[in-house]
C-alpha cells in the first residue's frame, strides 16, 4: 500500500509539472530548458523555511512563487525580446546557474549532501501527518494548477499564445504584445514548477541537487512531447509514461546501477521517434514545433 | 600573478574557441545550434581512450580515429535526424530539441559502455612545465593555443580559397538563393557537419591532455561553446575565434575575485550579462522585426 | 486618422530600398500604391507598420512619432496590416482566427483570463461579431475549418477580415488580390469599397491595374525608391513618367 501511495504521489506531481511546463512550451510553443530549475527552487525554498523559521505551507507556497517568478522575470526580460534560440540559452544557463547554486551555496543548501529530515508540512497549527494526508494535499494542489492551467490555455489569453506559437509577426500586427504574453507565460510556469516543487521537499523530506539539474529539465520537456505537447491529456500521459515505466522496468531484470542509463537512452529515443515520426505525441492533435503552411 | 592568470585564461580560451568553431560551423550552414555535438565531443574523447588504452599513447593516430568516428557520427545523426526534421518542416525548436536528445542519448551510451566515471589520456608529455616571462604554463595548454591557430587558420583558408568554403559561405548567408542557384546544399551541409564534428574531436582531445573528461562533460561544455558562437557572430568564423579566448578570460579572470565553488556561477553570469549587452548575429535587437527560417 | 511620413530613407546590404520619402495620407479613402517590381513598396509598408527601423527620416501617425514603438504598439494605434505571403494561425480554425483578431487587451491578459467569469461573456460576443464577420463574406459555412483547407483566394479574403476586425482606423494590405482568381478579386474589391463607407483610409499595395482602377480615389507611384507621382488614378497612370517607369522609355 505504502509503495502504491509513493508511486501515486510521484505521479501527481509530475502531472502538475508537466502541465506547468506545457504552458510555455505547448501553448506558446518556446522551449524552456530550466523547468526543474524552478522545481528545485521550491524544495529549496520550503526546506529553509520550514526547518529554520517552521513556516506554514501557505507561506511556503508564497515565498517559493515569488522567487521562482524573480528568477523567471531576470531572465526572460532582455532575452525574450530577441531571437527564440536566444531565450532557450538564456534558460539553459539559468538551469545551470541554479544547479550550481544548489551545489555551493552550502550554508543555505548543503551542498551536494543535500537537506535531510524535512518536517512535515504546518498546515495551520496542525501539522499534517502521514503519507495518506499529505497524498490528499497533493492531489488538491495538483488539482488547482491543472485546473488553472487548463483554464488559461482554453481562454483568450491561451488564444493569444497559440497565436504567438503560430505566427508572432502576425500576432504582433494585430495588437499583440507578444513579449509581454511570453513572459507571463513563463513567469507563470515557473511559479506553478516551483509549488510543486514545495510538496517534493516535503514528501520525500530529503532533496539534493542532482533531482533539479538539466537531465531532469530535458526529461520534462521529453515527456510533455511524448504525451502530446499543448493538448488536453497529453502531458498527463507523457507523466504516467515517465513516472509507471521505470516501475515496469524493475519487474525485468535491469541491474540497478545501468537503470538511469538505460530509461535515458530509451526515453531519448522514444523522444526522437515522436519528433520526427508523431510530432503531436501520443494524445495531441496539434503537431509540435512544425511549419503548417500552404 | 595577474599576467599567469592571464596566460592561463588566454591558453584555456583557446580550448574553448577551438570547440566552438566546430559548433559554429554547424551554426552557420544549418541555422540551428547542434547540442549533440556536446555528446560527439565526449564520444570522440572516448575513442581516443580506447585507442590508448589498445596501443599505447599516439596523438597523430588518435586525432585519425576520433576525427573519422565523430565525423561518421556527425554526419549520421544529420541525416537521420535532423535532415529528417527538416524534411517535414521541423521549426527550429523542434531541430534544437532533437539535438538535446541526441546528446543524452550519446551521453548516456557513453556511460553503459563505460561507466560514469572520468577518463585520463594525459601523458606525462602534458605536464612538462614551460615559463614564459614569469608565467607558468604546461605544454598541454602551449599546445591547446597552437592547435586552436593552426585549425583556426586551416578553416580560414578552407573558407576562402575552396568551392566547399565559398558554398559554406553562400549557404550561411542565404540558402534558399543557394539552393536555386543550383548549390547541392544537403551534400555540402553534411559535409561541414562531418567536419564540423571531426574539430570538436581535435577540440576534445586537445582539452583532453589538460584535463580529465567524464560523460556529463559535454551539457556543460555546450553551453560555453554556445556563448562564444554567439557572441562570435554567424558566420563569422575570425570573431569566434575572439569570443572564445574571452570565454576563457572571464572564467579566468573571475578566479581572482571569487572562492572557487562560486566561479562557475559568476562565469555564467557575467557572460549572460555580456550576452545580453552585445548579443550579435542571432540575437540582435535587430531593426527588422522579421525572422529568417 | 493621418499617416505622414518624412524623408525615409532606408538601405539593406548596401541596396537602397527607400529614398527620402515623404507622404501624406489623410482621414479616410483608398489609396492604391504601385510600383516596378524591387520599387520599395513592400519595404515602405513595413517601415510605417514598425516591422523595419528606417535609417532616417520619421514617420508620424495621428501626431504621434513611431520612431520608438514596437510593431505591436503601433497596431494598437489602429493601424493594421496583411503581407504579401499570406500569414494567418495556422494551428487555429478560421473562427478562431477572426476571434483572435478580435480580442484584445485587457480580456485577454492573463489576469483576466483566469478569472473566468468577465471573459466568458466577452468571449461569447467575440464569437458572434466573428461569424457575423465570416458570414459577410460567406465563409460562415467554413467557419470550424483549418486554414489550410481554404482556397488561396480564400485565405487572403481571410487574412483581410482579420485585419479588419481588429477595428483599425488605418488598414494596409499588401497585394490583397495578386495570384486570386477573378471571382474572389470581385469580392475583395467588394469589401475594400465598402470599408471605405466606414471611415477608414486603406492603402494598399497591387500590381493589378484594374484593381487600382476600380476603386482606387488616389494613386501613388513608387520607383526605385522613390515617389515619381501622387494623385488621382486617371491623371497618374496616363502620366509620361509613370508608363516609362513600368515599361521603359
Amino acid at each position: 500500500m505504502p509503495y502504491l501511495i509513493h508511486v501515486a504521489i510521484q505521479l501527481l506531481l509530475y502531472v502538475g509539472l508537466a502541465y506547468a511546463l506545457d504552458l510555455v512550451l505547448g501553448t506558446t510553443g518556446i522551449l524552456n530548458v530550466c523547468h526543474a530549475g524552478f522545481y528545485g527552487i521550491g524544495a529549496y525554498t520550503a526546506a529553509v523555511l520550514c526547518q529554520t523559521y517552521h513556516s506554514p505551507l501557505w507561506f511556503e507556497f508564497a515565498i517559493a512563487g515569488l522567487v521562482a517568478a524573480i528568477a523567471a522575470v531576470l531572465i526572460s526580460l532582455p532575452s525574450m525580446r530577441l531571437h527564440d534560440d536566444f531565450f532557450v540559452l538564456a534558460s539553459f544557463a539559468l538551469q545551470v546557474i541554479l544547479s550550481q547554486l544548489m551545489l555551493n551555496w552550502k550554508s543555505v543548501t548543503n551542498g551536494a549532501l543535500g537537506i535531510s529530515g524535512i518536517p512535515a508540512p504546518i498546515l495551520w497549527r496542525h501539522n499534517v501527518l502521514g503519507k495518506t494526508d499529505l497524498l490528499l494535499l497533493t492531489l488538491a494542489i495538483v488539482g488547482c494548477i491543472v485546473w488553472s492551467v487548463r483554464n488559461l490555455q482554453s481562454s483568450p489569453f491561451g488564444r493569444a499564445l497559440c497565436a504567438i506559437r503560430a505566427d508572432e509577426i502576425l500576432a504582433q500586427a494585430l495588437g499583440k504584445p507578444t513579449v509581454k504574453y511570453k513572459m507571463a507565460a513563463f513567469v507563470i510556469s515557473g511559479s506553478l514548477a516551483s509549488a510543486v516543487g514545495v510538496l517534493y521537499a516535503h514528501y520525500m523530506t530529503f532533496i539534493d541537487p542532482s533531482s533539479f539539474d538539466a537531465n531532469v529539465s530535458i526529461t520534462f520537456i521529453t515527456l510533455v512531447i511524448l504525451g502530446g505537447a499543448g493538448s488536453r491529456w497529453g502531458p498527463a500521459l507523457g507523466a504516467a509514461l515517465v513516472v509507471l515505466l521505470p516501475e515496469g522496468l524493475r519487474f525485468i531484470d535491469i541491474p540497478n546501477s545501468v537503470g538511469p542509463n538505460v530509461k535515458q537512452i530509451i526515453f531519448s529515443v522514444c523522444l526522437l521517434l515522436v519528433l520526427i515520426f508523431r510530432p503531436q505525441g501520443l494524445a495531441g492533435h496539434h503537431e509540435f514545433g512544425r511549419f503548417t503552411t500552404e | 600573478m595577474y599576467f599567469q592568470n592571464l596566460v592561463n585564461g588566454l591558453c584555456a580560451g583557446c580550448g574553448y574557441a577551438l570547440v566552438a568553431l566546430g559548433f559554429s560551423l554547424i551554426y552557420e550552414v544549418c541555422r540551428f545550434f547542434d547540442l549533440g555535438q556536446g555528446g560527439i565531443y565526449v564520444v570522440a574523447f572516448y575513442a581516443a581512450y580506447v585507442v590508448q588504452e589498445w596501443g599505447g599513447l599516439s596523438l597523430p593516430k588518435e586525432f585519425l580515429v576520433s576525427a573519422v568516428i565523430a565525423a561518421g557520427l556527425g554526419s549520421l545523426v544529420y541525416i537521420l535526424v535532423y535532415h529528417q526534421l527538416r524534411r517535414r518542416g521541423a521549426r527550429n525548436v523542434t531541430l534544437l530539441i532533437a539535438s538535446l536528445a541526441v546528446l543524452m542519448l550519446l551521453q548516456n551510451v557513453i556511460i553503459l559502455v563505460f561507466g560514469p566515471d572520468i577518463k585520463t589520456i594525459r601523458g606525462n608529455i602534458a605536464d612538462i612545465p614551460l615559463q614564459f616571462q614569469g608565467a607558468h604554463f604546461s605544454f598541454a595548454q602551449l599546445f591547446m593555443v597552437i592547435a586552436a591557430l593552426v585549425v583556426y587558420a586551416l578553416v580560414g583558408l578552407v573558407r576562402m580559397y575552396t568551392p566547399l568554403g565559398r558554398t559554406m559561405r553562400a549557404i550561411g548567408n542565404d540558402s534558399e538563393l543557394a539552393r536555386i542557384v543550383g548549390v547541392r546544399t544537403e551534400r555540402v551541409i553534411v559535409a561541414t557537419v562531418a567536419v564540423g564534428s571531426a574539430i570538436t574531436a581535435i577540440a576534445a582531445i586537445v582539452k583532453g591532455m589538460d584535463v580529465d573528461i567524464g560523460p556529463t562533460d559535454g551539457l556543460s561544455l555546450v553551453l560555453m561553446a554556445w556563448v562564444a558562437t554567439i557572441l562570435g557572430g554567424r558566420g563569422r568564423i575570425g570573431n569566434t575565434l575572439l569570443a572564445g579566448i574571452a570565454v576563457g578570460l572571464i572564467g579566468n579572470g573571475v578566479t581572482i575575485w571569487t572562492r572557487t565553488s562560486w566561479q562557475p556561477i559568476v562565469v555564467y553570469t557575467v557572460l549572460l550579462i555580456l550576452l545580453f549587452i552585445r548579443p550579435r548575429g542571432v540575437g540582435a535587437i535587430r531593426t527588422s522585426a522579421f525572422e529568417d527560417r | 486618422m493621418s499617416v505622414f511620413c518624412r524623408e525615409l530613407t532606408k538601405s539593406f546590404d548596401g541596396v537602397t530600398a527607400l529614398r527620402d520619402v515623404s507622404l501624406k495620407l489623410s482621414d479616410q479613402g483608398i489609396v492604391a500604391l504601385i510600383g516596378p517590381n524591387g520599387a520599395g513598396k513592400t519595404t515602405f509598408l513595413n517601415v510605417i507598420t514598425g516591422f523595419e527601423k528606417p535609417d532616417s527620416g520619421s514617420t508620424e501617425i495621428d501626431g504621434t512619432s513611431i520612431a520608438s514603438l514596437r510593431p505591436f504598439e503601433i497596431a494598437r494605434l489602429g493601424v493594421s496590416r496583411t503581407f504579401q505571403q499570406v500569414r494567418l494561425f495556422w494551428d487555429m480554425s478560421i473562427i478562431d482566427n477572426v476571434i483572435c483578431a478580435r480580442q484584445g487587451e485587457p480580456v485577454e491578459g492573463p489576469i483576466r483570463s483566469l478569472a473566468k467569469l468577465g471573459v466568458r461573456a466577452e468571449d461569447r460576443r467575440n464569437r458572434r461579431d466573428a461569424e457575423r464577420a465570416l458570414a459577410s463574406v460567406k465563409l460562415d459555412g467554413l467557419a470550424n475549418v483549418m486554414p489550410q483547407n481554404l482556397s488561396y483566394g480564400q485565405q487572403k479574403l481571410l487574412s483581410i477580415v482579420c485585419a479588419v476586425e481588429t477595428e483599425a482606423r488605418t488598414l494596409i494590405f499588401d497585394e490583397p488580390v495578386s495570384g486570386v482568381d477573378a471571382r474572389m478579386r470581385d469580392e475583395v474589391l467588394q469589401v475594400l469599397d465598402q470599408l471605405k463607407n466606414y471611415r477608414r483610409l486603406i492603402l494598399f499595395i497591387e500590381h493589378d491595374m484594374e484593381a487600382v482602377r476600380a476603386i482606387a480615389d488616389e494613386v501613388v507611384v513608387m520607383d526605385q525608391g522613390s515617389i515619381i507621382a501622387f494623385g488621382a488614378p486617371e491623371e497618374v497612370l496616363s502620366h509620361s513618367e509613370v508608363i516609362a517607369a513600368f515599361w521603359g522609355k
